[in-house]
């Protein structure tokens, strides 16, 4: 650790900027809340492990994690590869626990909720 | 100006001209692994477990789970019970089989004249507060989080705060076992009492426990207060407030002379809330001040003691399972002891100073609760009111060498480790601090001779010959 390194003042009002930055408001529309309140997948096994895993969160955005259908909160996500995104899913990432709560869910079935819960809601932006 | 921008803006306004972030080195994660069609690794919340086991199950009934015990092809493998992962010590890692009991969950039945229920062992404690409110029934108590599955947490005596209240262990009135031929044991005070004390702390390495019965309570409405204070002002006055709440419990900031106190009581005034801090949020913040501030202790004291003398006391009424537990997205690795109570504040004191001395990278809260006795085995509750005190570092960064310098602080004071966290002791450590540690063994023993239910962190407890990988 570089406990007392000095920095160029330009470096140093650059951090002083960023620390105080404010992030963007990229909250979901109603309609996409509502999308992500009421949707599942159309395959009644994969909707069995959405309901019981991703659900709870995922549809309605707490620990964090993104709205299902909110296509703006995804697409960076998406952006880092689907490799990346189950990775994530296996290890636990921010509040979600390792494997998204489904112990028994195999990477293709991760993939498949991924697609589902990233694909935009149709009304998204409206 | 939002609050947390403010501390943003004290702590660039500190720097601006002078520092680099101390922990800009920032280690990535470690590569988890494959995620194709192979074999899926197991890692626990933190990254601190891992494992890669053979298969991973989720029977959806009973007989499924009776089937896999009794199938021959699973004779060779250790079976290790999983939950929602959130235990930081090694229970879980097995390169044998995983059993999840996510398909197996909701409240079974109950019984309202003595208002207990019978719940699935793979219900998340998240998943209980509603249906039990529907059948007038509410839990005692509830741990800050609520993503455990209930096995899982039963297993390791979670517990919340509250000094007239146990551990959600000290509640459980019944439940059910499958052993590791597959005969199904409902046990009780009066049923198979032996396995019943042993059982309900049972760390996954009886059987697996199926459902269990927990006493539980009319639903009740909570005033919870936060309020930030000076520490000896709070240590001052704790052991009191603690006596006086419902539960209550506290957090030091560390560096920063401040910390909050949090005390729920029963009300029947209507559902409210004031504005409340986010405490991911605030963990971020600490992080930054920690990166930026760590070089100079006092300037970090004041800055930190500055803006937090600045936070308001916050309020919230709500339904009781809705006011005890908030989410915890930014990751750590926890050690916890459980003292005597008249222990507490000296060990407390002592850590402080050392931390304050020795680890300028701490920047996450020390957590102090109190716990009311029960009698379950393995409880480190047994037979003794404790109050726990936790520390934290960033699941990123090195737990070692602050876990190394804290522990013998917390033994020498008479603690008992959270059987979910974070500790070094051996088998001949636990032996001395549980009475029934040996009925706790003769149990396990005669339940799987054979060692099934042991992954080598288990048999190293027991001192076995088993525990297969």
């Amino acid at each position: 650790m570089k406990l007392h390194q000095r920095l160029p003042g330009a470096v140093a009002a650059t951090i002083a900027i960023a620390l105080t930055a404010c992030n963007g408001d990229h909250s979901p529309s109603a309609a996409v809340q509502a999308h992500a309140a009421n949707s599942s997948p159309a395959s009644p096994e994969l909707a069995a492990v959405y309901q019981r895993s991703c659900q709870a969160c995922h549809a309605r955005g707490t620990s964090d994690a993104p709205l299902t259908g909110h296509g703006e909160a995804w697409q960076p996500r998406l952006d880092k590869g689907m490799n990346t995104l189950v990775d994530n899913v296996v290890s636990g990432m921010g509040g979600m626990p390792p494997y998204g709560l489904c112990m028994d869910c195999n990477a293709e079935q991760f993939r498949q909720l991924i697609r589902f819960m990233a694909t935009p809601a149709e009304a998204e932006g409206q | 100006m939002e609050r947390r921008h403010f501390l943003q803006l004290l702590v660039s306004t500190a720097i601006a001209s002078h520092l680099s972030p101390a922990g800009a080195d920032e280690s990535p994660l470690p590569a988890p692994g494959e995620s194709s069609q192979s074999p899926l690794p197991w890692r626990n919340w933190s990254g601190s477990q891992k494992c890669l086991p053979s298969n991973r199950v989720a029977p959806a009934t009973i007989e499924e789970l009776r089937q896999l015990l009794q199938n021959p092809d699973n004779a060779g493998f250790t079976i290790r019970p999983v939950g929602s992962g959130h235990s930081f010590s090694a229970l879980v890692p097995t390169d044998g089989i995983l059993v999840s009991l996510a398909r197996m969950t909701g409240v079974l039945s109950h019984d309202d004249q003595q208002c207990q229920a019978r719940i699935a062992a793979g219900t998340l404690l998240g998943q209980v507060g509603r249906p039990l409110e529907a059948i007038n029934q509410a839990l005692f108590n509830m741990p800050d989080i609520d993503q455990q599955a209930l096995g899982g947490l039963l297993a390791t005596a979670t517990h919340g705060t509250g000094a007239g209240l146990m551990s959600l262990s000290g509640y459980v009135e019944a439940l059910t076992l499958m052993t590791a031929g597959g005969e199904l044991l409902e046990c009780s005070r009066h049923r198979h009492p032996e396995i019943f004390h042993a059982a309900r702390v049972g760390l996954g390495c009886l059987g697996i426990v199926t459902d269990v019965t927990l006493q539980n309570t009319r639903p009740y409405r909570l005033r919870k207060t936060t309020e930030w204070l000076p520490l000896e002002d709070i240590l001052d006055a704790a052991d009191a407030r603690a006596d006086q709440h419902r539960n209550y419990e506290f957090y030091y900031i560390p560096f920063s002379g401040m910390g909050f106190t949090s005390q729920h009581d029963l009300t029947d005034e209507p559902v409210s809330a004031t504005a409340q801090l986010d405490q991911n949020d605030g963990a971020r913040d600490l992080q930054r001040a920690r990166d930026y501030l760590a070089w100079s202790p006092r300037l970090r004291r004041l800055i930190l003691g500055g803006y937090i003398r600045t936070l308001d006391k916050e309020v919230k009424v709500a339904a009781s399972w809705q006011n005890y537990t908030s989410d915890r997205n930014v990751r750590f690795n926890e050690m916890e002891y459980h003292l005597p109570r008249e222990n507490w504040q000296a060990a407390f004191r002592e850590i402080v100073s050392v931390v304050e001395a020795q680890f300028p990278e701490v920047f996450f809260p020390f957590e102090v609760r109190f716990v009311k006795a029960d009698d379950a085995w393995l409880s480190p509750f047994y037979q003794r009111d404790s109050v726990s005190i936790a520390v934290h570092r960033f699941f990123e960064e090195d737990y070692q060498p602050l876990f190394a310098a804290l522990e013998p602080i917390l033994l020498r004071h008479g603690g008992r480790p959270h059987w979910g966290k974070l500790n070094t002791l051996k088998s001949g450590d636990f032996r001395a601090l549980y009475p029934r540690w040996q009925d706790f063994l003769d149990v396990r023993r005669s339940l799987d001779p054979g060692g099934r239910f042991l992954n080598p962190y288990l048999a190293g407890l027991f001192e076995t010959a088993g525990g297969r990988a």
